[in-house]
């Protein structure tokens, strides 16, 4: 009798335990699933509306159910200089994190190793200064050096938005190779130089692809650098934004691709680093 | 001699010790030479720069050349312009409101996906979406849907039974609206800091807490929060820094409009420079910002913990 009282109590108990997980997990699909609208939709929204013609897009802005045609991107590619804004985005962007690297990986390292702790708050300093109050100064500068309206200028004027935040990343990587790695080489004979370059760097590699790709995004979104200093020939993707907000009523569909081809670049390279992104986001901001 | 031997020893043992620590010097300095001296010149000469023109009357129309010394006349001439202390306002409404939305968002958004759910990595990668798209991409995507004739927004609106808005072109809505984008772009960063910091939690406490038959709700109250204040505390001012420097999404929805109603500090300063050409009284504005960021950071750099730096 006794167990059998036991037995049902149990049951009723599980059952009871049963009942609130799902409730649980509805609550939970039904909060995330409200968020995930909130948060991605507009993403899905803007390719929907890209792949619509004009003439779709006239008669219902908001249908999910139209014949999708890739016309609003290839006006995009004949009638704008989009692709030659992807280029110098690409050279400007490459070259700023090609020399951040040169320069900033042996600052990086060093500065970690011997906690160097004033040049490093001074370097992170840097990166908080909103841009802006250095552009009027290089500005004029480059009007007396001839080196407004050149990728080498936009190159320059990037180290300042790239070298800091790389700086300060990589010192957070350095710091995670043991020290012990490099004291074994220095036994055996190696140079502090080829300490650096044949134990701590390649012991850092995943954490140079984050900060790369990091640093990239950095010099990508710039707009104030590149709407002072640029020209027609130097002008870098953010810019094509121009061009779709003077015809803002005419060309939704427009817009859109737009929009669309400038999240696509940076979110091959999100998805290509998804591993490494959310550490890396974060390291240069709180850590 | 074998008396002195062991000194000899010693001695020649420091020498060595000290000429590796010296190398060891020579070489740190010679790998952080070039980051220091490219980014002094880069950034000192800049901001000296700055500081002196804002001490400079240069007439207007861009003229860089002629100049009287005017001492700190701008500096006092900014306290008394509307246009300023109301931009500089603006600035802070604008942080402060985005900041404490996009803490809450991205601590509850931290919560939901602090699970162990099969597939919750691929639903982590789409919430961080809003904050690793360009931000003029994110300034062209709400364009579009927050347009007052056709956009979805006003769309939604009507749908629930609510009156249309003219979100961005109403001098009332205009703020609200760009805080409103500001936070659906800061959410995931908070988010991510709020996980990081749930899932370094130690569990044990979690659990003498369930055996004690604390409700959700007490666990969240009295262990959660405390344990991510300082997480919490350091990515907040994190984000106020980085709002005050909002310029791509502002600029480009608004440019300051409509009839100033937007116009940050940041656009303010902005103006004045490469609008108006206004380099003297510009730059004073532009210190103005600088030293509002500044002390913003310092702040956030004493809150920080960090092992030594």
């Amino acid at each position: 009798m006794l167990s059998h009282a036991a037995d049902a109590a149990n049951l009723a108990s599980r059952r009871r335990r049963q009942r609130a997980k799902i409730v649980d997990r509805v609550v939970w699909s039904l909060l995330c699933g409200g968020l995930l609208i909130v948060f991605v939709f507009p993403f899905v929204y803007m390719v929907v509306l890209s792949l619509k013609n004009p003439a779709a897009i006239a008669a219902d802005p908001h249908s999910f159910i139209f014949t999708p045609t890739l016309s609003n991107y290839t006006a995009i590619i004949r009638d704008t200089p989009f692709l030659h804004q992807l280029r110098n985005s690409a050279i400007v962007g490459f070259g700023s994190v090609l020399f951040s690297f040169l320069i900033g990986l042996p600052a990086a390292y060093v500065i970690g190793r011997q906690k160097m702790k004033r040049v490093a708050i001074t370097v992170l300093i840097v990166r908080m200064v909103p841009s802006i109050v250095f552009i009027l100064p290089i500005f004029i500068v480059y009007g007396l050096v001839g080196l407004r309206n050149t990728h080498i200028g936009l190159i320059i004027s990037h180290l300042i938005l790239v070298l800091p935040l790389m700086i300060w990343l990589m010192i957070g990587f350095f710091e995670d190779v043991p020290r012990e790695l490099e004291e074994q080489a220095y036994i055996d004979g190696c140079t502090h130089w080829g300490a650096f370059l044949r134990i701590a760097i390649p012991l850092v590699s995943p954490g140079l692809v984050v900060t790369g790709i990091l640093a990239l995004i950095q010099s990508w979104n710039d707009l104030i650098f590149v709407l002072v200093l640029s020209g027609n020939e130097t002008q870098t993707l953010p810019m094509a934004v121009f061009q779709f907000m003077d015809t803002e009523q005419l060309n939704l569909g427009g817009i859109a691709a737009a929009a669309a081809l400038l999240t696509v670049p940076v979110m091959i390279m999100g998805v290509f680093a998804q591993r490494w992104l959310a550490q890396g986001l974060t390291l240069g901001g709180v850590k | 001699m074998i008396e002195a031997s062991p000194r000899q020893d010693r001695a020649s043992d420091n020498g060595r010790k000290y000429s590796l620590t010296r190398d060891r010097r020579i070489f740190a300095w010679l790998m952080v030479a070039p980051a220091v001296l490219i980014l002094s010149a880069l950034v000192l000469y800049p901001l000296v720069s700055l500081l002196v023109m804002s001490l400079r009357d240069y007439g207007t129309g861009g003229n860089t050349i002629d100049f009287d010394w005017v001492g700190l006349k701008w500096y006092a001439m900014l306290t008394s312009d509307h246009r300023f202390v109301r931009g500089l306002l603006r600035s802070i409404q604008y942080s402060l409101g985005s900041v404490s939305g996009a803490l809450v968002l991205g601590l509850g958004l931290a919560m939901l996906l602090n699970r162990n759910y099969r597939g919750i990595g691929v639903l982590r990668v789409l919430f961080i979406l809003p904050y690793t798209t360009m931000m003029v991409a994110i300034a062209l995507l709400w364009n579009i849907m927050l347009n007052p004739a056709n956009g979805i927004m006003n769309y939604f609106l009507q749908a629930i039974g609510l009156p249309a808005s003219l979100w961005l072109a109403d001098t009332r809505t205009v703020l609200p609206t760009l805080i409103m984008i500001q936070i659906w772009r800061s959410t995931p960063f908070a988010m991510l800091i709020a996980l990081a910091g749930l899932r370094s939690m130690p569990l044990d406490s979690f659990e003498a807490a369930d055996i004690d038959g604390a409700s959700p709700l007490q666990k969240f109250r009295y262990l959660t929060l405390p344990m991510l204040r300082s997480a919490l505390a350091t990515a907040a001012l994190f984000m106020l820094i980085d709002t005050l420097k909002q310029f791509p999404l502002i600029y480009v929805l608004t440019g300051g409009g409509p009839l100033r109603a937007s116009e940050t500090l940041y656009i303010y300063g902005y103006n004045l420079t490469f609008r108006f050409f206004d380099i003297g009284y510009g730059s004073a504005a532009l210190v103005a910002l600088l030293l509002l960021v500044l002390t913003v950071s310092v702040i956030w750099l004493r809150v920080r913990e960090r092992s030594w730096l």
